[in-house]
């Protein structure tokens, strides 16, 4: 069998491994299905997985963006009304709460809670990040990114040569 | 696909025979293609582990064909719960999961900690309430079953059959 990588136990920053992929699914949880949902189970890449019948294949998502001057995270947080979000920051730490009190749907009553928090790359000022929500209820969180100011700042100094021998230090 | 199986076997006898080059439907996960450049998927046939696949889930399977007619079940026929519940916890772990009873009304809650994944750490809880049919029903009424795709199924352990057949 082939050697596998193992990623690092502890991540120094977000870029801790370069196959970090920049979006992730799965997000909406706690989803109540009925039985007509879900087909016939089927073989996919080895697993047996059951195809849903309304599942939609592009939500549910996380994505991060880390582009040369601008630093994006794109949230799917459909199953919260903005007044039920909160973001904030902790130094360079980005957090999304959502928490949303009992509600009906068309199986029952339900209240779901989250937390995830992102980590700010090197350059991006927390004080500058800009959150909006779209109709379709996908959040976007995303601030400029300085990457001039992380390169070396390198200052020559002249080197003065005094003449006169009287004033010595 | 694993219905399949005893037929599959000797037809694939019968067209190797025939110089038949058979190739399979499903690609093969990536990560066992060194594995199957080296020996050929002739060979590894009789490795099954190598598509990790999960246990038996004939009880499962019969959990889906609710609508479907062609399914056959492997025996008796176990009829159809009074009440069933479909929730998908991928997310969370068994031991994160607790599932209660409280005067006719189902509640399964979920929670787990904060936890790392690909883009930083990441904690969730939910509260779900179903009402039941019948309300002197008690937790040793009902059975749960988190199955390997993360759908978690509740239901009665009585059951009934429908009239047609």
């Amino acid at each position: 069998m082939a050697d596998r990588t193992v990623p690092h136990a502890y991540p120094m920053s977000v870029n801790y491994e370069m196959c970090t992929p920049a979006r992730i699914y799965d997000q909406n949880f706690a989803e109540a299905l009925s039985p007509q949902d879900l087909m016939a189970p089927v073989l996919y890449h080895g697993y047996y997985i059951r195809p849903r019948i309304n599942k939609q294949l592009e939500r549910g998502f996380s994505q991060v963006d880390n582009e040369d001057d601008w630093y994006r995270v794109l949230l799917d947080v459909c199953q919260f009304t903005p007044d039920e979000l909160s973001v904030r920051t902790v130094d360079n730490l980005l957090e999304v709460t959502g928490r949303h009190s009992q509600r009906v749907d068309e199986h029952g009553f339900v209240s779901r809670e989250f937390t995830r928090t992102y980590i700010l790359p090197m350059g991006v000022d927390p004080l500058l990040l800009q959150v909006s929500i779209s109709h379709d209820g996908i959040m976007c969180i995303q601030a400029p990114r300085k990457i001039q100011d992380l390169e070396p700042k390198i200052n020559e100094l002249k080197i003065r040569v005094d003449k006169k021998g009287g004033k010595s230090c | 696909m694993p219905v399949y199986y005893v037929d599959r076997d000797s037809s694939l006898r019968a067209m190797a025979e025939e110089g038949v080059t058979i190739s399979h439907g499903i690609s093969c996960p990536a990560r066992n293609k060194l594995h199957f450049e080296k020996k050929g998927p002739e060979k590894c046939t009789e490795i099954h582990n190598l598509f990790a696949l999960p246990g038996p889930g004939l009880q499962e399977l019969k959990l889906d064909t609710r609508s479907s007619t062609g399914f056959v079940g492997s025996g008796e026929d176990l009829g159809e719960p009074l009440f069933r519940i479909l929730l998908d916890v991928t997310q969370f772990k068994p031991e994160d999961i607790l599932i209660q009873v409280f005067e006719g009304w189902l509640l399964v809650r979920g929670q787990h900690d904060t936890r790392m994944d690909e883009h930083g750490f990441v904690s969730r809880s939910f509260t779900r309430q179903y009402q039941l049919p019948d309300h002197q029903m008690q937790a040793g009424d009902l059975t749960a079953m988190l199955c390997h795709d993360g759908i978690l199924v509740v239901e009665t352990k009585e059951r009934w059959w429908a009239a047609s057949d």
